[in-house]
């Protein structure tokens, strides 16, 4: 009688720390994918800081096409607009961020094209400078966005395979979303024209 | 379930066949990989001892790679995917440096220089730029790959080490100022490394020190003392140039 007793107790413990070394894993790959987040937005926000410097030093060349410019400055505006909770990274808000940064992705790329007709401002100094650094700006999203994906992949698996699907029902683990594959809307701003994909 | 596996197969196959063509770590790890084979073996040799001995004094790893081909990677994620992978810099600031450099053959040259994380501060996107178009390519243009390498290097490694700061080298322009100073704290840098190393009294010659240009590493003593990678991260900074 004693020995069951003893057996239910250990065998009670023994579940509940599987149970919380499964919930840490979760909480772990939660965080992962937090961390992996801000380094996302890190980025976009680099190059949010980089715009107000290029629309200028366009509009330095006189009569340079005003709609274009302006398209740039909206769609800046309406991406930096789109709030996305941190804590739960939802499929929606992940969506939503990745339109408005295609968005403003494809006006940046508009705007390049039409640089291309004005060749002092192509070669000043100040748009060199800003287009290496747009450039670079680009690859690191292209690498953020790609770290992000990988961390929660790992935590959408986690939260999906046994038994971390029990685990993540009991403590309420959602699954999160994921940037599409790089499509050619946002990998737009290829501003050297050189690369090739 | 059946699917399930065979879906994840698949994303691992695919996985696998996406890092298959950068080359992988190369054991025993070394600085300067020249799979293009550009250089003599001398060269070669040269420039692995010096990027040794600015690990070693500074921490900061400067890989350098020459593929004939990218298999088709855009050049800015092939040396990603190298920093990524082979961990270049160490893990806690991210302190690595990738240059690739592609020769021109049936299609154009190209280079790369990319800072881990923890360097984009000191060698920002835009003085990758300079150096590149500035440094690197009239060397390059001319076929002349280890001269145009160790102009460029000549930069990033003062700016990597902190002894000039990216707006000093913007500012020195063109005047040959620049080249000089850089010079000056280059060969200054070696001497003083190359002085470490042979600490007066342990190598018998005091007067050793003046004399680290026919320092040749291929006598055997310190080669190969390129400790291993140490698990750098890298967020795709930099920049990169076409000859």
């Amino acid at each position: 009688m004693n020995k069951t007793i003893w057996i239910i107790i250990i065998a009670a413990v023994a579940l509940g720390l599987y149970v919380m070394a499964g919930y840490n894993r979760l909480v772990k790959a939660d965080e992962a994918a937090s961390s992996a987040w801000a380094q996302v937005e890190n980025v976009y926000q680099r190059r949010a800081d980089l715009i107000p410097n290029l629309v200028n030093t366009v509009k330095g060349s006189a009569d340079f096409e005003s709609s274009t410019l302006q398209n740039v400055i909206e769609a800046r505006a309406a991406a930096s607009g789109v709030k996305v909770d941190p804590s739960k990274l939802s499929e929606g808000d992940i969506a939503n961020f990745e339109k408005a940064q295609g968005n403003l992705s494809s006006a940046l790329n508009r705007l390049m094209v039409v640089v291309e007709r004005y060749p002092d401002l192509k070669s000043s100094k100040n748009f060199l400078e800003l287009q290496a650094q747009l450039e670079g700006t680009e690859n690191r999203i292209t690498v953020e966005r790609m770290k992000f994906n990988e961390v929660v992949q790992k935590y959408n698996v986690g939260i999906r395979r046994f038994p971390g699907n029990i685990i993540a029902g009991m403590f309420d683990f959602e699954k999160k979303g994921y940037f599409q594959a790089t499509e050619g809307a946002d990998k737009a701003p290829e501003v050297s024209f050189d690369f090739k994909k | 379930m059946m699917f399930r596996n065979i879906f994840l197969l698949t994303c691992v196959l695919s996985l696998s066949a996406v890092t298959a063509n950068v080359p992988s770590r190369p054991s025993p790890p070394r600085l300067v990989n020249d799979y293009a084979e550009l250089f003599t073996s001398g060269q070669k040799a040269y420039m692995e001892q010096m990027l040794v001995d600015f690990s070693d004094s500074t921490s900061n790893q400067i890989v350098v790679v020459t593929v004939n081909d990218l298999d088709g990677y855009d050049i800015s994620d092939f040396a990603y995917q190298i920093g990524e992978t082979w961990g270049v810099g160490n893990k806690k600031y991210n302190n690595g440096i990738v240059i690739v450099l592609k020769p021109r053959n049936e299609t154009s040259g190209e280079v790369k220089i990319s800072p881990g994380y923890g360097l984009e501060g000191a060698i920002p996107d835009a003085t990758c730029k300079d150096i590149i178009e500035n440094e690197m390519i009239p060397y390059l243009a001319e076929g002349q790959y280890y001269e145009g390498l160790l102009e460029g290097l000549s930069v990033i490694m003062p700016l990597a080490a902190g002894e000039i700061t990216s707006d000093e080298y913007a500012n020195s322009g063109n005047t040959p100022w620049a080249g000089i100073l850089v010079t000056i704290f280059f060969v200054g840098l070696f001497v003083f490394i190359v002085s470490r190393k042979h600490p007066p009294g342990s190598s018998g010659t005091k007067g050793s020190t003046h004399r680290p240009f026919i320092y040749f590493p291929t006598g055997g003593r310190g080669f190969g003392g390129f400790g291993g990678f140490g698990g750098g991260s890298f967020g795709g900074g930099g920049a990169s140039g076409k000859f």
